[in-house]
This record gives C-alpha cells, structure tokens and sequence, in this order.
C-alpha cells in the first residue's frame, strides 16, 4: 500500500500582510503547495483550525499573548525591523499555530503516515515573551509542548539555516523535548553555539549544529548522523517534529548554506526513520519561491518514502571542522 | 568602576542619542566605548553602510576615546549580551526604543529584554522629547 501524506494549510486563511518588498510574503505558501503537488505521492488534506488559548500558553504568557493581540487588533505595525504586522496578522498566526495540532490530530487517527504543515507567519524564533525574526507565535513549539503534555517524548529537529532560538528558549529546561538545530554561523539572531547544550533540568536535550557559509549538504548529513542521531537515540523520541525552513538552499537570498533539495530529501528520510509514522513537519522559512518549491517536494516524497527527481544532494563545501566541534562539545557535555 | 561601556547603534534616533549619552559618559570617566551594531534578517550582512554608519559615530566622539565598533548578524539583545561578555563590557547603554519598535511595553523592546536579562548593569537613555508634564 502506498504511503500517504497528511497536509495542513493556512493558504485559504492567510490574512498577515508583511509588505510587497518584504521576503516573508504569502507567495511562500502557493510555492510550498505546488511542491507538495508536484511530488506525485498521495495527499491526504485535513481542516486547519485555530489554537485554543490554552495551547498557546503552554508556551507563550499570558501577557505576551495580550500585548501581541492587543498591538494587531489596534492596526499592526513593526514589532522589530524584521517583523511587520497586520490587522489580520492575529488571527493568522493563531491558525498557523493550530496548523501542527490538526496534522497531530490527523495522524493519530490514521489519515496518513507522515504530515506537511504549510503555514506562516513561521514561528521558531518568537520565544515566550517576545516576537522576532518574521515570526509571532511558535508554531513547533505548541505542538510540541501538546504532545509532551500528553506524555510523549518530542525531537524538534530544525534544519531552517537560522537558529530557533525561540524553540530552545522554551524547551530549554524541559527534559521532555529534545532541540536539535543545524544552522549557519554566524548568522541572525546569534543564538545556537555548540556549548549550548540545555538546561540543569534537561542536560543534553539542546544539540545544535553551528555550520559554516557554504556548508554543503554532506555536512548536513555529517552532522546528522555523528551528533543529532546519537542523541535522538538516547532520547528515543515518540514524535519528531521538524522545523523544516528551506532558506539553507544555495539559492536563498537570505543565508549562505549551500544545501539543494535532494539534501532536504536525504535529511527527511533520516527523521522518518526515528519516529516512523509519527513525524510532521512544519513550515518555516524559505524565500526562493522556485528553492522552496523544489525543496517542499523533495521533502514530500521523501517523508513517505518515494524517491524523488529533484536536484541532486551536495558535497565538497566546508564545515567538517563545526561537526567535529559539535562532536567535542555533545562529548564535554556527557562528561559533566 | 567602569573600564568599558557597550553602546547599541541601529541607525535610529533613539541609538543616536543613547551614543551621545554614552560617549559623554566614556569621555568623562576614561572608559572605552564599543559600538554595537546587530544585523537583523532583513539588512545584508556584509553592506559597508553598517560600517560607514559606525564610523560617522565613531568620528563624533571626543579625541583620544577608546572607540570600537561590533558589526555582527543578530538579534541586538543577544549581539549585545554576547558582546558584553567578549569585552568584559561594564555598562551596557541603549535607547529607550530602537528602530520600529512597538510602543506596546507588553511586547518587549530591545530595552525591556536586557533590563530583564543582563546580568551587568543597564542603561536606558529615554527619547528626547519625553510626554508633558502636568
């Protein structure tokens, strides 16, 4: 029997206008559905719905929660230089943020094997307290703190090519999530060194992977398999959830990694094999409409096990240094 | 006793005028003066403008001032933190709000982050013209 993929779409509901100059534009989602058409693989679409405040505030306070609304409601504008708002920008996140609730939901009940959530505004930077970095609500982190809050042991695994610093702040401590992040370094926001390895109270549970400019994706993989697959299984997660931002292609206008969408396949099909039938992953960043396209159907086929004809992996660029960096400090951190 | 004080720059009227305050204070107690400027997302890292903005600062300054200045892709509250350790920084100084900042104190600026965070000592210059008094 062919494998099935659960897709979740905010597209129909898509109200947070960010500016025709700005990157992080509603084209993203149109881009990412074309690809998830374009991987000739079974596609099982499932209503969005909105987070209850309840979810949110597994992860976000309370006043957080009231400040942003109250700041959309009153109109929008920027939060920072990086993050416009709009009136409709509440209601949107919201949804985005149920987005990964119902592909949760939808897999628990048997719609498919694997989910794509396609959303935005993106989400792994916003921390407790604070929206940055394009992004308003942590989507991967409500869904995370719901499955852990129902007693399963999470892996967020992020490959977008910034940290998300938001996703580590919130599970910082929390030894039911365990944060793995590759990323480029130095970049925006500055976050994800490789001593930073978690909390007192979840020692080990934050791996991140700081990767060169020009990093190809056989470091990508290097850094999979010798760092964030040990770790996963001493973890043994029950759900891997994947902050799946595609601005580490080469073509992305706002990083220096040089990933292809065969990479982004090679890297899904190492996450279906932690957590077979319990893996979802997210949108985030990604602002080549055609790189992220392509890297959304790689993606696709891969999370159900179809080959895909896509751009082939990459190799040869640097960053075998930063993995056997990562290695040492993952090793300082066992000795402690 | 303050060697070194660490100064947010964004371009904006605000950062101007926590600079200005900064560098008064630099001049007057000996200390040096590191310029920080964090690139967010949307601004190319590696534009000479963010140099050439620093410099035109660096310029104002009293002769002989310690004058440095930090270039680096970030969030500026955790540029800033970073900074502060790498230097041994003893002030942090930043204006009231930066760039584009909501008004909505709820949301937390820049400022109300590392009031919240840092673990030396803040400075928050306030905008320059302040709401009437009554």
């Amino acid at each position: 029997m062919t494998a099935e993929l659960v897709v979740v779409s905010t597209i129909a509901d898509d109200d947070h206008v960010t500016g025709a100059w700005h990157p992080e534009r509603p084209a993203r989602l149109q881009a990412a559905h074309d690809g998830l058409l374009g991987a000739g693989v079974d596609l099982r679409p499932v209503d969005v719905r909105d987070a209850t405040p309840a979810e949110l505030e597994r992860v976000h306070s309370p006043a957080y929660l009231r400040g942003l609304q109250q700041f959309v409601d009153s109109g929008g504008g920027d939060l920072d230089p990086d993050t416009p708002t709009s009136s409709g920008s509440w209601l949107t996140a919201v949804r985005s943020a149920g987005a990964g609730l119902a592909a949760i939901e939808a897999i628990r009940l048997g719609a498919g094997d694997a989910a794509f959530v396609v959303c935005r505004p993106p989400g792994h930077h916003a921390t407790a307290t604070r929206a940055m970095g394009f992004c308003l609500l942590n989507n991967v982190a409500v869904a995370a703190a719901s499955l852990a809050d129902q007693g399963e042991r999470v892996l967020v695994l992020d490959w977008d090519v910034h940290h998300g610093n938001g996703t580590q702040d919130i599970f910082w401590d929390d030894p039911r999530v365990l944060y793995a992040s590759m990323h480029e370094w130095p970049a925006y926001p500055g976050t994800g060194r490789a001593s930073e390895t978690g909390g007192p109270g979840a020692p080990g549970l934050t791996v991140n992977v700081p990767l060169p400019a020009g990093a190809t994706g056989d470091v990508a993989l290097r850094a999979f398999d010798e760092v964030i697959a040990p770790a996963a299984d001493a973890f043994r997660p029950s759900w891997v959830l994947i902050s799946a931002g595609f601005d580490a292609h080469r073509d992305d206008p706002l990083a220096g990694l040089a990933w292809s969408a065969g990479d982004f396949a090679d890297l899904a099909r190492r996450a279906l094999a932690l957590a077979p039938g319990r893996v979802v992953a997210l949108l985030e960043g990604g602002y080549d409409l055609a790189a992220l396209e392509g890297s959304v159907q790689a993606t696709a086929a891969a999370l159900v096990g179809e080959p895909t004809s896509t751009e082939p992996a990459t190799s040869g660029g640097p960053g075998g240094a930063a993995v056997v960096a990562a290695i040492e400090a993952r090793a300082r951190q066992q000795e402690r | 006793m303050i060697d070194t004080i660490a100064v947010g720059v964004d371009g904006s009227p605000e950062s101007r005028r926590a600079f200005e305050w900064a560098a008064g204070l630099a001049a007057g107690l000996g200390a040096g003066l590191v310029l920080v400027h964090a690139v967010g997302l949307l601004e190319h890292r590696d534009d000479p403008e963010h140099r050439i903005a620093a410099d035109r600062l660096r310029h104002l300054v009293a002769p002989g001032l310690l004058v440095e200045q930090v270039v680096r892709p970030g969030d500026p509250v955790v540029v800033l933190e970073a900074v502060a350790g790498e230097r041994h920084v003893d002030l942090l100084v930043v204006g009231a709000r930066g760039a584009g900042g909501p008004s909505n104190a709820l949301l937390g600026s820049t400022s109300s982050q590392l009031l919240r965070r840092s673990t030396i000592p803040v400075t928050v210059v306030p905008a320059a013209e302040g709401p009437e008094r009554g």
